[in-house]
């Protein structure tokens, strides 16, 4: 039997937490993609491939091959983290670090995910936003809990199958669809070809956002 | 003059170089910077509020030695850990989040302390230790410690508490929470969310073709929530909400939101700062119960009634509020729509 209270709770979390941290992270992603014309190109390409049609829409099976899109993803996951404070703990016993400090039980532990995925340590580089680091070779040597962007273990995110389908749904048919080019507001018009683009200003209360949005012209892809 | 114990009111004492030295004699080499800032204006007068002054000098002192000792010898695990101290924690922290850049911060000073930090701050038991390191991560979050949370961090589980749901601080209720929601986001379901999520891409599909006809510009994080929103909602609430009725919603939402952090987070704080001096954390455990108590009522009672507001408008039958056994009326609306999907699966 459940509770009107435990359902609510769940409507209300579902939904702050369900729909502004994908959109958030696309965002973000759009942003970096169009900041790297040559990788929306090959976005494109990829997405062309997958879906012969301009106006087809992704499956689940479609979405097994998008691998660039897919790697793309996790690395705006990576560089562009919605849950920057991270997640919060309080051990319920104690432990001992790999440093050798020993952490009491009780202790309040914070796993701050902005902060690790720009550490060098772990990500060289880590404002450049590059997709490879997600390829086999990319990835070999780093530690799993490097990536906490959906953190893991039983308290990791419920709804991280749920973003990642419908991110990549969404993104693979907006890359098939159109060609996008920033522009610095309302008004503005696109950068010009290797202008440096200043990253968005962002704004982190519960979820970190972009704090004034991310403008775009589009253009219809013909083919 | 002043009012003594007594409560007459009476003329103190002018200057007597005996009584003077009796005062001085305890303070040693303080005795320069004391008799210049109280003996030599106040106690050749008439006014002798100079012992008043003197007194509650000391009485402070003594104070902010006792806490200072109590924080220190708090067993805190930051004690341990390099990193920022007391204010020197407490106020870049609080700018930082202020303005929105908590995150900078904790990049911050895990470049310049290390990859554990014991952040400490100004009052007992008050301390947080940012991990960074994979390794202790994993022990953490997957490894022996079970995530029961029963307080977070100062503040932080009393807001939790007032949002609840998968957020909620304690154990045994998040487990009975985590079990609810399962099914809707069990791999049996994933099947039918590409449809769902194409027949909410279909708006901003049509917005970005007009935008590319005329040559527009759009502001894609507004168009992206908007999809999302449609999404989620199909989802929980088994259809798409009304354009008027989501914005609505995310208001009173945001509302709620605000609430939770005026009147939970920031009081917690308070309280939790003030609390310090219960003698026992028993006591102080009790405080933070009744408190939380009662927040969460005022909370819960707004959130209840939005969401079922929110799923009348989308059109969701929902029963009668006796609702036995199905936990009311919002239970109903995830029996009807969040559950029968993966019961016809």
């Amino acid at each position: 039997m459940i509770s009107a209270a435990q359902v609510s709770s769940q409507l209300f979390t579902f939904i702050v937490a369900g729909h502004d941290t994908t959109a958030h992270t696309l965002s973000f992603l759009l942003y970096e993609v169009c900041a790297a014309p040559h990788l929306q190109d090959e976005l494109a390409a990829e997405a062309a491939a997958a879906l012969p049609e301009r106006l087809d829409f992704p499956t689940r099976e479609t979405l097994r091959s998008v691998p660039l899109l897919g790697r793309t993803f996790k690395e705006a996951l990576r560089k562009h983290p919605v849950a920057a404070t991270g997640t919060l703990r309080a051990l319920s016993s104690a432990l001992r670090l790999p440093s050798g400090e020993r952490l009491p039980a009780g202790a309040r532990v914070n796993v701050p995910n902005f902060a690790i995925h720009r550490n060098p340590g772990h990500w060289p580089d880590p404002e450049k936003f590059d997709p490879d680091r997600f390829t086999p070779e990319g990835s070999e040597g780093r530690h799993k809990q490097a990536f906490q962007a959906f953190s893991s273990g039983p308290r990791g995110c419920i709804g991280q199958g749920l973003a990642t389908v419908e991110g990549l749904s969404v993104l693979a048919a907006i890359f098939r669809r159109f060609e996008l080019r920033l522009v610095d507001g309302p008004g503005g018009e696109p950068y010009p070809d290797g202008a440096a683009i200043p990253e968005p200003a962002d704004h982190n209360m519960i979820t970190r956002k972009p704090a004034h949005g991310v403008w775009f012209k589009v253009t219809a892809r013909i083919l | 003059m002043c009012r003594w114990p007594s409560g007459t009111f009476v003329r103190p004492p002018t200057f007597n170089p005996t009584h003077r030295d009796a005062v001085t004699a305890g303070y040693g080499f303080m005795e320069p910077i004391v008799t210049n800032a109280f003996l030599s204006t106040a106690w050749t007068s008439d006014n002798s509020w100079s012992a008043v002054a003197i007194a509650a000098a000391v009485l402070f002192v003594s104070a902010a030695w006792m806490v200072f000792k109590r924080v220190s010898d708090d067993g805190s695990p930051s004690n341990t850990l390099p990193g920022p101290r007391y204010f020197q924690s407490l106020v870049p922290m609080m700018s930082a989040m202020l303005r929105g850049q908590l995150h900078r911060y904790h990049v911050r000073v895990v470049r310049e302390y290390g990859e554990n930090v014991g952040l400490r701050f100004p009052a007992p038991w008050s301390h947080m230790v940012l991990l960074t390191d994979p390794a202790a991560i994993q022990e953490v979050i997957v490894g022996a410690n079970p995530p029961k949370a029963p307080e977070i961090a100062i503040g932080l589980d009393w807001a939790a508490e007032g949002v609840g749901g998968l957020l909620t601080a304690e154990w045994e209720d998040w487990l009975v929470q985590r079990r609810l929601v399962r099914p809707a986001m069990s791999e049996a379901l994933v099947g039918s969310w590409p449809a769902i999520v194409e027949e909410q891409s279909v708006p901003l599909m049509a917005h970005l073709e007009t935008a590319a006809a005329d040559d527009s510009v759009v502001e894609m994080d507004a168009l992206l929530m908007d999809v999302f929103l449609g999404i989620i909602s199909r989802i929980t609430l088994g259809r798409r909400l009304d354009d008027n009725v989501a914005r609505e919603l995310l208001t009173d939402i945001g509302d709620i939101l605000d609430e939770a952090m005026g009147r939970i987070f920031l009081p917690a704080v308070v309280a939790d700062t003030l609390m310090v001096a219960t003698p026992t954390g028993r006591g102080r455990r009790d405080a933070r119960t009744r408190v939380m108590a009662k927040m969460k009522d005022s909370i819960g009672q707004r959130r209840e009634a939005r969401a079922a507001a929110a799923a009348e408008a989308a059109g969701v039958r929902i029963k009668g509020d006796d609702g036995a056994g199905s936990g009311g009326a919002i239970g109903e609306i995830f029996s009807t729509c969040c559950w029968t999907p993966r019961r016809r699966g």
